[in-house]
């Protein structure tokens, strides 16, 4: 039997902005510590907090993106402990009141569409980076500080998740909806979006159980291996006849465990504080429409869009929904071609792979090119083979697909009439064998398909011959 | 070329720059001089003797060319230790911050040195400008000018008493509670506290954010409107700073006293007031009378509750503010080789007593369920007062209160009623972050200075001084014979 | 809601709290003003139900003061502040 699980995340998402919340520093990652810094964001005596409005405009068009319901006035609270990555001593962060209320993650899956409920989403200002063991007996702890104030979006979920899958996706999906809308760049590595996971599991015993937090997961496999671990260790505690208590805990992937961290004793108190060097945030009904009119369709919504359209498979519209160019170049090509599977096809292997990472719009390769190259294979005056052989030429070259084809002399000129001819002369031909045929050999097609292309020189397409072989062999039944 | 009168009003002093009579050389070093004089006072804590000088030897120069120099070139000005500068130290007058050198100079100094001033050194304050004595200071005892057994008031102790011996033209302090006014009444010299937002707190060291204010200190009314001036106007830097018109009527702009409605509180209110201060400001009512104001009898919210409120207030502020004095970064540490947590308590063992009580009770308040209802009614409380002060001033243009209940007292064994009650009625302003200001009226029988306060509307500080002028009465400490001295 | 002085035990907790290192000589000074504030507070009327909970006076309330995000112009122009490449913490 297994157990219920209750999870619910809080997302830490550093904005792309230029410069930090409160102060003019830029916020590039850099290797270099402690090396952007200015009084402001090092906590200096007299400094004071500014208000970066490019993070207030990021943080509003996530809010819309995600559907939530941006507070008209929201304020800025101070959250205060002692650690020596975080100068003032406090955090500036909306507590109270923060930016945005409600709201749903879109998770598009090859099952359809799911919405997972948000609770609410605020700013605040990040803290600095603590490296521990920069000794070698493993008694001291670096300081970086150079992360202090960048602007971060934390976005908090429903308890409303049941799996650690599902956890995962939730968080993946938002990813990819914040990148694909400029809010972040979303490098997990670098640590811009961070992840914290409530995870309870509530049992016959225990219907209310504790929550348990694990801290910190900056990669999806984490997330949800460490939710897996979790609840592993819930379970073997309960099985022992051990109660659960409400804790913070971290995730050590090389054990595949999670870890006491602080002690349960002693809860945090933030001692929380309105700020009151920064007066309320005021968001103008203008200010809404502005972001609503800047707002692109949402990567889920483009996919689900090809999905219908052209009939496209769930991976693939995800990749073209994930792709702003790439969408681009197949929103010009896909209403000008016949074949338009055959196209995405060709556009997500073979081309993608010679691109090689270069942005579509500047391709030589464009959209009515690559339609070109699609029809002449469709039609088949152009073998498969011999089109991915002509890839990487018009790659680069700009060419048109047909003179190239004729150049190289691939182009197969058999038209579909000259093909039923050489289709009628072979039946005529093998008269025994279609014989064999009708009488249930079906093995036979096959030679009569090699006998096609034997006449045609090696320029018919297989399976136009098929096609054609097909046709004329159910005609005569 | 005889040695200039240090204690005539400062816009004497610019009219004698501006002529020449006087070059700012020749003013900065007298200034200097009485610094050193007045040296057992303990007014500053920092001379900035080497970089005045060769400012004021710039001044000279620039004006000798005919070029133009600011509206404050050549003046000497003192700065309260908890604004920042680069040029000079600053302690905030506690241990934790022994020397410390900013990477930054505050807006109000940028705009001082702007306007060409002479800045000559950092004054004694209570640590962290918490306190009514400046008795807190780590490393100085300041003395009242009048009378050294007496503490010359806080926190803005030093600048006052600089500005009252001449040891500087005019002087910035830092007010939240009542530190620019207190000590202005103390020690005989004017003390405005201007609108919340009309000056920018940026490099202003922050003890309490909703009150704080920077202040100027000066011997005469007039003296305050171009220190003012020059420091007026929005700072990016600072997000409560006011985008108001700049505070600019022209001096020659008639005020009508037959215009103004003042506000007087009734003796019910005025309880434990001495009675020479009772009587200066029953005086103060009866010459605005005689020059045409209309005098109205109003009433606020006991001053005891509001006291009692800003103590909260400022209690759970100042908590914050001061979190982030850890030694990590800069000031003073201890206990370097012990882990980060008792190195922490061990640097911040080093702030006063004082600090730690206000940190203490701000913790209190906002940790404890108990505490934070208390912290409810103090903001009860402040809106109450702030809601009071601007009723009130919608129907008179002024208020007249007194700005201590006691004058100057004794340095040891202070009573702590009076210890306690010397905020009384300097908070009420603060609550409602209006421009107050103290206004001296002559000496007592004793030769305390006596004093009373003024309470403008909004970004008023116009009419406030307008009207201070009719009824200060200045206390000239350079009539005292130099015997005096210690 | 009681409003009796905190014990002894209790205040030293609010100092570790607030990483105030204290000497215990100072603790009995700290609490004689610690409580005479207690008793002050205690004494102020109960909060009326329309009293802020959590705000103080919002900033807003001031007259006048800008009430909107500012435009990104000029910020400090100070120059970088520079540590030793990682300043160290001890741990442990």
């Amino acid at each position: 039997m297994t157990a219920a699980v209750v999870i619910g995340l809080e997302i830490h998402v550093q904005l792309a902005t230029r410069s930090k919340l409160f102060c003019k520093c830029p916020t590039a990652l850099t290797t270099t510590p402690n090396s952007q810094l200015c009084p402001i964001c090092a906590g200096h005596p007299g400094t004071l907090p500014r208000l970066n409005t490019e993070a207030i405009r990021l943080g509003i068009r996530a809010a819309l993106a995600l559907e939530a319901r941006v507070a008209p006035v929201s304020s800025w609270d101070r959250k205060h402990y002692f650690y020596p990555d975080l100068p003032k001593g406090y955090q500036i962060t909306q507590h109270h009141t923060p930016l945005a209320c409600g709201g749903q993650i879109p998770v598009w899956s090859a099952h359809g569409l799911v919405h997972v409920p948000l609770t609410e989403m605020h700013l605040e200002e990040d803290a600095g980076k603590s490296a521990h063991g920069v000794d070698p007996e493993d008694r001291l702890t670096g300081i970086d500080l150079n992360r202090c104030g960048v602007p971060l979006l934390e976005i908090v979920t429903a308890p409303t998740l049941h799996s650690a899958k599902d956890a995962s996706a939730a968080a993946q999906n938002l990813h990819t909806l914040l990148c694909a809308l400029g809010i972040t760049t979303g490098h997990m590595q670098a640590g811009q979006m961070r992840m914290d996971a409530n995870v309870s599991c509530p049992t016959g015993v225990t219907p209310a159980a504790p929550r348990v937090e694990i801290k910190n997961l900056n990669s999806f496999r984490f997330l949800e291996a460490a939710i897996d671990a979790e609840c592993r260790r819930q379970a073997q505690v309960q099985q022992a006849g051990g109660a659960i208590h409400a804790e913070t805990r971290g995730y050590d992937p090389r054990q595949n465990v999670t870890f006491a961290m602080r002690d349960k004793e002693s809860l945090p108190d933030y001692r929380y504080l309105p700020e009151p060097d920064l007066p309320a945030l005021v968001v103008t009904p203008e200010m809404l429409s502005r972001a609503r009119d800047t707002l692109p369709p949402l990567p889920h919504q483009v996919g689900q869009h090809y999905q219908r359209t052209w009939n496209l498979p769930f991976a693939q519209a995800r990749s073209i929904s994930v792709a702003p160019d790439l969408e681009h170049y197949l929103a010009a090509a896909l209403p000008q071609t016949n074949a338009p599977q055959l196209l995405v096809n060709l556009a997500l292997n073979e081309v993608a792979r010679l691109a090689n990472g270069r942005p579509w719009n500047r391709l030589p390769l464009g959209p009515a090119h690559l339609v070109a190259l699609v029809e002449l294979i469709h039609v088949g005056r152009l073998s498969h083979t011999s089109a991915k052989a002509l890839l990487p030429c018009l790659i680069e070259g700009g060419e048109e697909p047909e003179l190239l084809a004729a150049e190289r002399g691939l182009l197969q000129q058999l038209d579909a009439q000259t093909l039923d001819k050489l289709v009628a002369q072979v039946l005529a031909t093998e008269a025994a064998a279609v014989a064999r045929y009708h009488l249930g050999k079906l093995e036979v097609f096959g030679f009569l398909v090699g006998q096609v292309m034997k006449l045609s020189g090696g320029r018919a397409e297989p399976r136009t011959v098929q096609a054609a072989l097909c046709q004329r062999l159910t005609r005569r039944t | 070329m005889p040695s200039p009168n240090l204690t005539a009003p400062l816009t004497t002093l610019a009219q004698a720059l501006h002529t020449g009579a006087l070059t700012a050389h020749e003013l900065t070093e007298a200034t200097l001089q009485q610094i050193q004089a007045t040296q057992p006072y303990e007014a500053y804590l920092y001379v900035n003797r080497a970089p005045a000088l060769a400012w004021a030897q710039q001044c000279d120069a620039t004006r000798a060319r005919g070029a133009m120099t600011g509206c404050l070139a050549g003046l000497p000005i003192a700065l309260k230790d908890n604004l920042v500068t680069q040029e000079m130290p600053t302690t905030c007058g506690s241990r934790l911050l022994a020397g410390y050198q900013a990477p930054y100079d505050a807006t109000v100094v940028t705009r001082l040195r702007d306007a060409g001033a002479v800045l000559v050194g950092k004054t004694a304050l209570d640590e962290f400008a918490m306190g009514s004595t400046s008795q807190s200071c780590a490393t100085s005892a300041p003395k009242n000018p009048w009378d050294a057994a007496r503490v010359p008031g806080g926190s803005s102790g030093g600048s006052a008493i600089a500005v009252a011996t001449g040891a500087a033209a005019a002087a910035l302090g830092s007010d939240t509670g009542g530190s620019v006014r207190q000590p202005a009444a103390f020690c005989g010299v004017v003390g405005l506290k201007p609108t919340y937002g009309r000056l920018s707190r940026f490099g202003l060291v922050a003890f309490a954010s909703s009150f704080d204010q920077v202040g100027i200190l000066s011997r005469y009314v007039a003296d305050v409107e171009p220190v003012l001036l020059a420091l007026a106007g929005p700072d990016p830097c600072d997000t409560t700073t006011h985008a108001a018109p700049v505070f600019s009527p022209s001096p020659s702009f008639p005020l009508h006293l037959a215009d103004c409605r003042i506000g007087v509180l009734p003796e019910a209110w005025l309880q434990g007031v001495e009675p020479e201060l009772q009587q200066t400001l029953e005086r103060t009512r009866e010459e605005l009378a005689a020059h045409g104001a209309t005098c109205v009898p109003v009433t606020l919210p006991p001053p005891r509750e509001a006291l009692t409120a800003y103590q909260a207030l400022s209690a759970v502020e100042a908590m914050s503010n001061l979190a982030r004095y850890d030694g990590l970064r800069y000031g003073c540490a201890k206990a370097l080789t012990q882990p980060f947590d008792a190195r922490v308590s061990q640097t911040r063992a080093e702030f006063g007593n004082e600090a730690k009580c206000r940190l203490l009770w701000g913790s209190f308040l906002l940790t404890d369920p108990a505490g934070h209802e208390l912290l409810c009614r103090a903001r009860a409380v402040w809106r109450q007062v702030h809601d009071a002060y601007r009723t009130l001033l919608a129907e008179v243009t002024l208020v007249l209160l007194p700005v201590t209940p006691s004058v100057a007292f004794p340095r040891l064994d202070t009573p702590p009623d009076t210890l306690a009650n010397a905020d009384l009625f300097t908070v009420g302003a603060s609550l409602a972050g209006l421009p107050a200001i103290s206004v001296p009226r002559g000496l007592n029988a004793q030769g305390l200075p006596l004093a009373v306060q003024l309470v403008g509307r909004t970004f008023d500080e116009a009419t406030l001084l307008r009207v201070a002028q009719h009824v200060e009465q200045p206390c000239h400490w350079s009539e005292r014979s130099a015997a005096e001295l210690l | 809601m009681a409003h009796t002085p905190p014990t002894r035990a209790a205040l030293e907790q609010l100092l570790a709290r607030n990483r105030l290192g204290i000497d215990p000589t100072e603790l009995e000074t700290l609490a004689q003003t610690f409580n005479r504030w207690l008793a002050d507070a205690a004494a102020l009327p109960n909060a009326r139900g329309d009293a802020p909970a959590t705000c103080p006076l919002p900033v807003a309330d001031r007259p006048d003061l800008p009430c909107q995000p500012n435009s990104r112009s000029t910020y400090l122009a100070a120059a970088p502040l520079t540590f030793r490449d990682w300043f160290a913490v001890q741990r442990r």
